[in-house]
């Protein structure tokens, strides 16, 4: 008996301990979410308003070449036209947000091409459907037919940026090394395209064997290494006139691995002499030369940060290939590879938040990313082959080489996405390798 | 003169040219990116509401500012100056600010959570992320690469468990009561030997196990009579509602690392009132960033409403107003 009072007792003490809390603790209520998901974003494009049959015609190709941005980022999933309930007849009309909701489109895109003579004119917008609410101004660009993909590049850049918030990077160009022939006799020619593979031009005509292009920050000029010579030796190729000039030329001297500094008027790059190789920064404009490692062993792969205040570079000081980070002007590095394996061809990221490199370790070849301090450490592919990473200039995605096994394997370019989603190549229609990513274009 | 003759004088001519000034490129520069002028285009038109009559298009460029704004004849446009020789150097300005127009119903903020209701709602305490100390061997992470390499990486990545109910006894220890500061006790004083130990009580403990569960801090946070609390399921139901639509992809890693919480104030149908959605807090790097989570966070809880959240009705008073913690730090290990 004393017991069920004892107990009864207490059930009475929690109930008056809830009561007291209770009373204490007014306020909304509060929930957590943890747990999302994880998918492309659906997104309507709604075909562009046009006036005449012709205008349709360029209409629909630039809503492809939209799509295929968008899309090609792994963020996002256009819905079909087909699908859609009250496609946008007016570009001025209210929108419909409920047609929208009702395929789930969370982004809608209206726009409207005008063609006069040999200009067109594209209007765009961006909707959140389901906050009903315009994302951004309506932007209008305009060009010549000719730009008809530009133009799409940039509208898909604009929507690509109000979404996610990272900076655009669609209309940019990728200079690389298209290779041609067989594996023993390969031709390898300098070219640039769009970045998704479209608009391929050569730059040199394949008698010399031609590598490692890097594009200058206003995509104005090229950095390459040519065997012209018999010997290494760095160029430097006008995209306005096609005329290359040597540089830091040095009897009995090999250079290679240039690269420019983010202001464009010096370059670091490699000079090997003597059996040892060492870094070196050459004054584009005065043409002073400055020495920055005097290391026996071989330094190579300078690339600065974008603040131009670092260096990170490839040396195999420690006995194997590592990366290492130094003063812009040269000074004491910091190892900051420490994992296994061989790490090379290591660059700075435009934000400068991470660093690309190449892997070999166990026989494979992998394209990873640290921090600037080696923290961090991700590698984002695997395969017999994989190396050269070169930034998107919005620090998101990377570029790199990638050649599978076999006497008639060729290079392919791919992109992959830095949390090493969206594993897809680029549509080079030739064999291409060592690509360099310019800037978006202004 | 002969015919052989002048054409010999041609040919040589020709040769003589190409001796001079070479052969032909093999290759022709690239053609130059092109102009592509940008203008801003005038306001969007208001929604249109379907139980409404639709309200015609507005007045043509009614805001003063798109005097400024209107984009300019192409025609009457000169192109950029071209300066020879690069041809990205002929591309057009830079395109003009784009200020993002602000939305109507946030991102506002509002002052931070007060410590009582933390107490009552521990979930939203997520431990802060702790700050990546530069490593000498960081663990790598691999994607593509190796996949028993991911799969370890997953393994020690994985959620932190739950912590176990209570047990009877277990609950004892939990809810007993601090060990008072310890009394120094006179030398000349001999301790009595300690008691022995008692066999557990199975009332005992059911009364530290009532007493514990009523102290637990996952109490219900109103003034609402004890009956009319949500109950941990009618929580979990609404937890469970929101999480397919907040959809990570689109975020930028910067925003995929931002907790933002959002509130509103709830209609009665059980779906957020108009307008009401706000940014309450959030611990990103500035202002844009968080707005990036914040639009994310605002369309899944928009999204996800349909007809309304499966809230019980009699208990309106309980979840009038919410605040939900989007909290990304689960999902970025993934």
């Amino acid at each position: 008996m004393t017991r069920l009072f004892a107990l009864l007792a207490a059930m009475g003490a929690a109930w008056a301990v809830t009561t007291s809390l209770v009373h204490a603790q007014s306020g909304p209520l509060r929930i957590e979410i943890t747990d999302g998901v994880v998918e492309p974003l659906p997104v309507a494009i709604s075909p562009f308003v046009t006036g005449s049959l012709q205008e349709q015609a360029l209409a629909t190709s630039l809503v492809e070449v939209i799509k295929a941005d968008l899309e090609g980022t792994g963020l996002f999933r256009s819905i079909s036209p087909d699908a859609f309930v009250s496609p946008v007849t007016n570009f001025d009309s209210p929108v419909a947000y409920a047609d929208w909701k009702v395929i789930n489109a969370q982004a809608l895109v209206t726009g409207e091409l005008t063609q006069s003579g040999n200009r067109i004119t594209v209007k765009f917008r961006l909707f959140d459907v389901f906050s009903e609410v315009p994302l951004g101004d309506g932007l209008s660009f305009s060009g010549t037919q000719a730009d008809l993909r530009r133009v799409a590049h940039k509208v898909a850049d604009a929507v690509y940026n109000r979404i996610t918030g990272e900076a655009p990077y669609f209309d940019s160009r990728v200079v690389f090394v298209a290779e041609t022939g067989p594996k023993n006799a390969r031709q390898k020619r300098l070219a640039i395209m769009d970045y998704d593979g479209a608009n391929v031009q050569n730059l040199t005509d394949g008698r010399d064997l031609v590598l490692a292009p890097r594009i200058s920050r206003d995509a104005g000029r090229v950095l390459f290494t040519s065997y012209a010579s018999g010997f290494p030796q760095i160029y430097e190729m006008s995209l306005g006139t096609l005329r290359a000039r040597p540089l830091a030329e040095q009897p009995g001297t090999m250079t290679f691995s240039p690269r420019y500094s983010p202001d464009g008027r010096s370059i670091l790059f490699s000079l090997s002499q003597r059996g040892n190789t060492d870094l070196y920064r050459l004054d584009l404009g005065s043409g002073t030369r400055t020495r920055l490692t005097t290391n026996a062993s071989i330094e190579t792969a300078p690339s600065f940060s974008p603040d131009g205040r670092q260096i990170v570079f490839e040396s195999d000081r420690s006995g194997k290939p590592q990366l290492y980070v130094m003063p812009g002007n040269g000074g004491t590095p910091q190892r900051i590879s420490r994992g296994p394996g061989r790490y090379g061809t290591p660059v700075w990221s435009p934000t400068g938040t991470h660093i690309a490199f190449t892997k070999q370790n166990q026989g494979r070849f992998h394209i990873g990313v640290m921090r600037p301090d080696g923290s961090e450490e991700r590698l984002l592919t695997a395969s017999f082959l994989d190396e050269a990473p070169t930034w998107a200039p919005n620090g998101r995605v990377l570029m790199f080489t990638r050649e599978a096994p076999g006497a008639n394997s060729a290079p392919q370019l791919f992109t992959v996405d830095i949390t090493g989603r969206n594993l897809r190549p680029v549509s080079t229609q030739v064999a291409g390798s060592d690509a360099a990513w310019s800037p978006v274009l202004n | 003169m002969p015919w052989f003759l002048a054409a010999s004088i041609a040919l040589h001519a020709g040769l003589l040219l190409v001796g001079i000034l070479g052969l032909p490129r093999f290759s022709a520069p690239p053609e130059p990116p092109e102009v592509v002028e940008v203008t801003l285009v005038s306001p969007a038109a208001p929604v249109i509401e379907l139980s409404r009559p639709v309200p015609p298009p507005p007045p043509a460029r009614p805001d003063p500012q798109d005097a400024v704004l209107a984009a300019p004849d192409v025609g009457e446009t000169p192109d950029a100056p071209v300066t020879p020789p690069p041809p990205v150097e002929r591309v057009s300005p830079q395109p003009a600010p784009e200020p993002l127009s602000p939305l109507p119903d946030g991102p506002t903020l509002v002052p931070p959570v007060t410590e009582d209701v933390a107490v009552a709602e521990p979930e939203v305490q997520q431990p802060e992320p702790e700050p990546q100390a530069p490593s000498a061997a960081s663990p790598e992470t691999v994607t593509e690469a190796v996949e028993t390499e991911e799969q370890q990486s997953l393994a020690v990545l994985r959620s932190p468990i739950p912590a176990r109910r209570p047990q009877r006894g277990e609950v004892v220890e939990t809810v007993e009561p601090e060990p008072e500061p310890a009394v120094a006790t006179p030398a000349d004083e001999v301790p009595e030997p300690d008691p022995a130990p008692t066999p557990p009580d199975p009332i005992a403990d059911a009364i530290a196990a009532a007493l514990a569960a009523a102290s637990q801090s996952d109490a219900p946070q109103s003034t609402a009579p004890l009956g009319s609390q949500l109950t941990i399921g009618e929580r979990d139901a609404l937890r469970l509602a929101v999480s397919p639509c907040w959809n990570f992809a689109a975020l930028s890693t910067e925003a995929a690392r931002v907790t933002v919480v959002v509130g509103m104030d709830m209609g009665l149908d059980g779906r957020p009132v108009a307008g009401s959605l706000r940014m309450v807090s959030h611990n990103g790097p500035n202002a844009d960033v968080a707005a990036q989570s914040y639009e994310v966070a605002r369309r899944a809880i928009l999204r996800c409403q349909g007809t309304g959240y499966p809230l019980p009705a009699d208990k309106y008073d309980q979840w009038k107003e919410i605040e939900m913690t989007f909290n990304p730090e689960r999902m970025r290990l993934r």
